[in-house]
């Protein structure tokens, strides 16, 4: 079970929002149960993982209701929201039912996709906002809309009716950050998530957490899904510096996650300079052959990654190759037909740090420097020099007197000599 | 002075360059109205960009050329900060001629990132009435567009037969010695046109005593090694990371290039025995490798999609 799901929470108090937004939803559904409702539904609206649909299952479970739910993906037209109408509406004890309603709670999710045009060319659903507005007027149990476009919905027809039969809220953590709600968020927040951790024994540091929290705030379902990301035990904390954690997140996103949304706004999230994607790929780069072992999908993906990479170039004549070459760099899991299960640790790019670490390792740095000592003579640059290398060295074993010459005049130390070998 | 024949014999004036005929026309117009613009010299190594800036400060600065000619590079020189520090105290100083300017020579300008290239760009600005800039590359397409349209390109092909064998034969004759028409066919194919290979083999062959295109032919074996092909093998066999940091030695350490690379692999395996089917996948993935990288691609990553896919054509072998 995905880690959003396995801990959604269970009480009001595990919510992890405001508590005015809390209480007026506990006085609106007080007022169902006292049977002095006067706003028939309740609109949640706000962006998504923010806890809407999670604040219906708390609600159904504190007043012990159960919930009947019309998710997203069941088609909105006349004709269902007529079956939902009659099951909100439904009479069943002609005698008692005074006493009895309400007996279920109604969850409209995604209300923001109900479709109002008649015409089927425009989508094919007819007729369903106002037959949600029927819905409404005519409830006997408590109605719960949520939608990510308040906004949007309010230009619809009937939905001004429908709003005025509703309480609006919308859900947020925080309005700002500087508001002390802010504060708290992030708190609860890593203290859920550690708890999570620990209960799911996956090794983060406080550091991974709050970066993992900041990358996603507020979608807090996001958050939890990166969590999981974790889980295997790395040792991140050791071997990755602040700086590098977020590239190295977002390099094990792109082979493990599945999701291409979550990896593209993970990209874009990391805002880094101009060189950024250049650098994402050369990770790609030195960690495709540990993700992929199948021959095939080496080739694809490297293929994919070389394309990427010919777009990030070309960004001197056209600017915006730039995010393309992230875009498609960033999916180039989906070109493979297996996905690595298992847990990888990925390295920091070995051509990166080898350019820069040449001067620590004495073999490397003999080498350059001579190359460097016969470029100076050549009027050429050190890493053309290479090319001609071979010469020097016959010159070596072929012409004593040239070599030595050569030797003195360019103070070649015997170490230098030895990388002429 | 060493007595390395390719700077023993480069050319002290524009008409002793040897390549083509309308750049040394242009820069000697140049001369004659003691100015020039800032130039891109494009093309492979060894045909002539280097010699031909030389030439082309000789003759406009005469004797006091070296005080009036910077030569830098921008793969040395890691960092357009050294670069820019390096430009700016040269340029400060007054030019020491009557033309009132001086030249920088940036050797490996496409080495530079579009970033670095911008800001040298302001500073090409700034200086533009003490400074020119003649920028050396192997591909003009890795240049900004902003500074390319400041710029005369002149473009550099690799050296015809005919002219390079003319030029080996003065050597050899200012050198007291000896070589036949079929070694100097010899050195020609083997340099591919790359008048620096071509000396160096000349020189190299001189000081065995055995001048023969048999002799040539082995010390070509020595220029290109078993280096390539063992990459070639490794990849194929399935050792995708060993044949990595095989590359990355190459790449980084020896500071070959991509192209250095794919070249060399390509001649590795003409004659092998592999079956053809395999050849032709393998020099069509050399050629692709070498087309994306050309059009703008990133050494190490171009190289490692190479790598894939030899591995991959390997795969399919066994």
């Amino acid at each position: 079970m995905p880690l959003p799901d396995k801990y959604r929470p269970e009480k009001f108090d595990d919510i992890i929002l405001p508590d005015d937004i809390k209480n007026q939803i506990k006085s609106w559904m007080d007022s169902w149960m006292r049977h002095e409702e006067t706003k028939k539904a309740l609109i949640l609206y706000g962006t998504q993982g923010v806890g809407k649909t999670t604040l219906a299952g708390v609600i159904s479970r504190c007043y012990n209701l159960p919930l009947i739910e019309m998710n997203g993906s069941d088609q909105r037209n006349r004709e269902n929201m007529k079956k939902v109408a009659l099951m909100a509406a439904e009479y069943r004890d002609l005698f008692n039912y005074e006493q009895n309603y309400p007996d279920r709670i109604i969850l409209i999710d995604e209300a923001d996709n109900i479709f109002e045009s008649r015409d089927p060319a425009k989508g094919g659903d007819s007729g369903g906002i106002s037959e949600l507005l029927e819905i409404i007027k005519n409830t006997l149990n408590p109605v719960i809309l949520t939608m990510n476009d308040f906004y949007e919905f309010k230009r619809k027809s009937s939905a001004r009716e429908i709003i005025s039969l509703s309480i609006s809220m919308e859900i947020t953590p925080y309005k700002k950050r500087s508001e002390r709600n802010y504060h708290i968020y992030i708190q609860k927040l890593l203290e859920r998530l550690k708890y999570i951790a620990s209960n799911e024994n996956i090794k983060i540091n406080d550091s991974q957490l709050m970066e993992i929290i900041k990358k996603d705030e507020p979608d807090m379902r996001a958050t939890l899904n990166d969590l999981e990301l974790y889980r295997g035990g790395n040792n991140a904390e050791d071997a990755y510096r602040d700086e590098q954690e977020s590239i190295y997140y977002v390099v094990s996103k792109t082979f493990k996650s599945g999701n291409y949304n979550d990896i593209i706004n993970s990209l874009y999230a990391i805002n880094g300079d101009t060189d950024f994607p250049g650098f994402y790929m050369q990770w790609l780069a030195e960690n495709a052959g540990m993700e992929y072992k199948n021959p095939e999908d080496l080739k694809n993906i490297f293929d994919i990654l070389s394309q990427a990479d010919i777009y990030y170039n070309m960004r001197i004549r056209d600017y915006s190759l730039s995010s393309y070459s992230m875009e498609i760099a960033g999916g180039i899991s989906f070109e493979a037909n297996e996905r690595n299960e298992h847990y990888v640790k990925y390295n920091f790019p070995a051509f990166i740090k080898n350019m820069s670490s040449r001067k620590g390792n004495t073999e490397r740095y003999n080498i350059q420097t001579v190359l460097e000592k016969l470029a100076l003579v050549n009027h050429m640059p050190s890493n053309e020099m290479a090319k001609y290398l071979w010469f020097y060295k016959f010159i070596k074993k072929h012409d004593r007197k040239l070599f030595s010459d050569i030797i003195k005049i360019l103070e070649i130390t015997d170490k230098e000599k030895n990388a002429l070998e | 002075m060493l007595d390395i024949w390719t700077e023993k014999y480069r050319p002290s004036k524009l008409s002793a360059v040897i390549g083509e005929s309308e750049n040394i026309n242009r820069l000697e117009s140049f001369v004659k109205d003691k100015n020039i613009p800032h130039l891109i010299f494009a093309g492979p190594p060894g045909t002539g960009k280097t010699s031909t800036a030389i030439a082309l400060a000789r003759e406009l600065f005469g004797d006091s050329w070296r005080d009036n000619f910077l030569e830098l590079n921008a793969s040395n020189e890691r960092g357009i900060d050294i670069i820019r520090e390096n430009i700016k105290n040269f340029a400060k100083i007054k030019p020491s001629n009557d033309l009132g300017f001086k030249i920088i020579f940036l050797d490996e300008a496409d080495h530079l990132t579009p970033d670095a290239q911008a800001a040298l760009r302001r500073t090409m600005e700034m200086y533009y009435n003490t400074t020119r800039f003649i920028f050396s590359c192997n591909y003009s397409s890795k240049i900004i567009p902003p500074i390319q349209s400041r710029c005369v390109v002149l473009r550099f092909s690799p050296i015809n037969k005919n002219e390079m064998v003319s030029r080996l034969k003065a050597i050899s004759k200012k050198e007291n010695f000896e070589i036949d028409d079929e070694s100097l066919d010899a050195i020609y194919e083997i340099s591919e046109g790359d008048m620096r290979k071509a000396i160096n083999i000349l020189q190299a062959i001189k000081t065995t005593g055995k001048i023969s295109p048999a002799t040539i032919y082995q010390i070509a074996g020595e220029i290109n090694k078993n280096e390539y092909k063992k990459l070639i093998l490794m990849a194929l066999e399935g050792n995708f990371d060993e044949a990595r940091s095989m590359l990355d030695k190459m790449l980084v350490d020896y500071g070959l290039s991509g192209i250095d690379i794919i070249k060399g692999m390509h001649s590795s395996i003409r004659n092998e025995q592999i079956a053809y089917r395999q050849k032709l996948q393998i020099i069509m993935a050399l050629a692709e490798t070498e087309f994306r990288i050309v059009e703008g691609g990133t050494d190490n990553i171009q190289m490692d999609a190479l790598l894939a896919k030899l591995s991959y054509i390997g795969s399919e072998i066994n």
